[in-house]
């Protein structure tokens, strides 16, 4: 197990809110990492750690250290990162414009002008994302018009279009029928042979579906999240160590 | 049983009322058409009009009326929309901000006659830019100016935030999301703000009257003089000529309303698809 990302003694505050307390895992390469907890636990907070886009939001304050491949978070540049490390939202976006544009805004944003260089970009990332096939007829047509499942696809191949290193999955199946969601699974499936996954899930059979490994985040009394208890998924979900996330799995509280 | 013959009342007033004001909207346009439309003919718009009454066509005030909306548009779209991204995106919360909103909305309900006055001295005389068409249209600039402003803003404001997200998520800065993402999404909102500025621009005349002149000639250059369509109507009525007076209310009437109609056809189209994207 090839470690990808490195999360050593984070601490993270949105103004003088502890958000984040002493989180210090270890993220396998190339498998699929879900996190699982309780609402207002932390978790997409911790995702939005990986690309850097708490920042945006709020006034932040970070204290430990995000590593990926060696490199630190922190010193890089937060625009450059974001090409590397994707997000996937809940509610996907279907920007205005056709399919094609819809999938080759990333790299046009990095400068690629290229008719031809985006033609193949845009054909590989929607054949990644499990799309091209159904599409490829209406790549011009508007985005608008695709279903909730599709347009969730069609973020993730928007994403790929850039070719991350890491998927970040925020409840990306949360708002989708159960077949749409089925189809996101497996895509995730496929993915995690070139790319690292962490998936936020409110969904338990989901979870231990799909992931490989399940990090665990409660809240304390203090306010601040932490993480319970992070290991293999077989073993979180079939005997954990820590009372609180059997109560959580099996539905008890949370 | 009682509640249910209140209820019935209450319907067929409201009923009454909004065909009233439906019918009379009909007659007045129909007035107005049939006044005008009595020795009407195609080159009463080609014309200038001649003689020492100042009748028989319309030419120079199409003219100056598309020229001077030109102009305005051409010198508050940008600032218009401009501030209209810089209050959504850019400016954040604060007494600045609050006070520029707060000027806006005073600005838009100042009389326009105060507007003429104001463009009178500031741009004819104190500038030194006589009655033209430059004047009218700066005048007319500040006028709509906080429409245009309201509706940018608001415009900017009703892109959904995923958008946003999923534009950042990708590593766009600030300003690419804005002009690639935000904008382009905005901008048929934004263009009915356009259209009902334009509408309000053809249709002003105290404004116009006091800074664009009365020449009915045809302008060429920004500091040539005019005549509009709904100042020369204000001439020909004040000085009697009514029958003159209801063909060109019949010109501007007839393209207000498409006008009108242009604009809703875009907002209904606006709407749809945010709704679409809703879902």
């Amino acid at each position: 197990m090839n470690p990808k990302i490195e999360v050593n003694d984070l601490n993270l505050w949105f103004g003088r809110v502890h958000i984040l307390q002493d989180i210090d895992i270890i993220i396998p390469a190339n498998q699929v990492t879900a996190v699982i907890g309780p609402s207002g636990s932390g978790k997409s907070s911790l995702l939005r750690c990986f690309d850097r886009t708490n920042e945006l939001i709020t006034r932040t304050k970070t204290t430990g250290h995000i590593v990926i491949d060696g490199r630190d978070l922190a010193f890089e540049d937060p625009l450059d990162l974001r090409s590397r490390v994707g997000m996937i939202f809940q509610q996907p976006a279907s920007l205005p414009g056709s399919i094609y544009e819809n999938v080759a805004v990333g790299p046009r944003l990095f400068g690629i002008r290229d008719r031809r260089k985006l033609d193949v970009i845009v054909e590989e990332s929607l054949t990644r994302a499990a799309l091209f096939n159904e599409l490829k007829d209406r790549l011009k047509k508007s985005a608008g018009a695709l279903s909730g499942g599709q347009k969730q696809r069609m973020a993730i191949a928007r994403a790929l279009a850039l070719n991350p290193e890491v998927l970040l999955f925020d409840e990306a199946t949360s708002a989708l029928d159960p077949i749409s969601t089925q189809r996101v699974e497996d895509l995730i499936d496929k993915l995690k042979s070139t790319t690292t996954i962490i998936m936020v899930s409110h969904n338990m059979q989901q979870a231990a579906r799909v992931s490989d490994h399940t990090l665990f985040m409660n809240v304390e009394e203090d306010g601040a999240a932490r993480v319970v208890e992070f290991g293999p998924t077989d073993k979180i979900f079939t005997n954990p160590e820590d009372e609180k996330t059997e109560r959580y799995i099996t539905g008890r509280f949370g | 049983m009682r509640r249910r013959v209140y209820d019935r009342i209450v319907q067929i007033i409201l009923v009454a009322i909004a065909s009233m004001m439906t019918l009379f909207l009909i007659y007045l346009v129909g007035y107005i058409i049939g006044s005008g439309i009595r020795g009407f003919s195609f080159g009463f718009l080609t014309r200038a009009p001649s003689g020492i009454t100042q009748t028989g066509g319309v030419w120079p005030m199409i003219a100056s009326s598309i020229y001077l909306i030109g102009l305005t548009l051409l010198i508050a779209v940008p600032l218009g929309v401009g501030g209209g991204i810089y209050l959504a995106e850019y400016a954040g919360q604060g007494r600045i901000v609050e006070t520029i909103r707060f000027a806006v909305d005073i600005l838009s309900s100042v009389p326009s006659i105060v507007f003429g006055l104001f463009g009178l001295a500031l741009f004819v005389q104190f500038l030194g830019l006589k009655y033209s068409m430059l004047s009218g249209a700066m005048t007319l600039t500040l006028m709509v100016l906080p429409l245009l402003l309201k509706i940018s803003e608001e415009s900017f404001r009703a892109v959904p935030v995923t958008y946003r997200e999923a534009s950042l998520a990708l590593g766009a800065t600030k300003d690419q999301t804005i002009f690639r993402i935000i904008l382009p999404t905005a901008l048929p909102a934004v263009f009915t703000g356009v259209l009902l500025s334009a509408g309000r621009a053809f249709g002003e005349t105290a404004a116009v009257l006091y800074t664009a002149g009365l020449s009915p000639t045809t302008p060429v250059f920004p500091l040539d003089g005019g005549r509009t369509l709904s100042t020369h109507l204000y001439l020909l009525a004040t000085t009697g000529k009514i029958e003159e007076s209801f063909k060109v209310a019949m010109v501007l009437l007839v393209v207000i309303l498409v006008f009108n109609v242009l604009s809703n056809v875009v907002i209904s189209r606006f709407r749809r698809r945010f709704i679409k994207e809703a879902r």
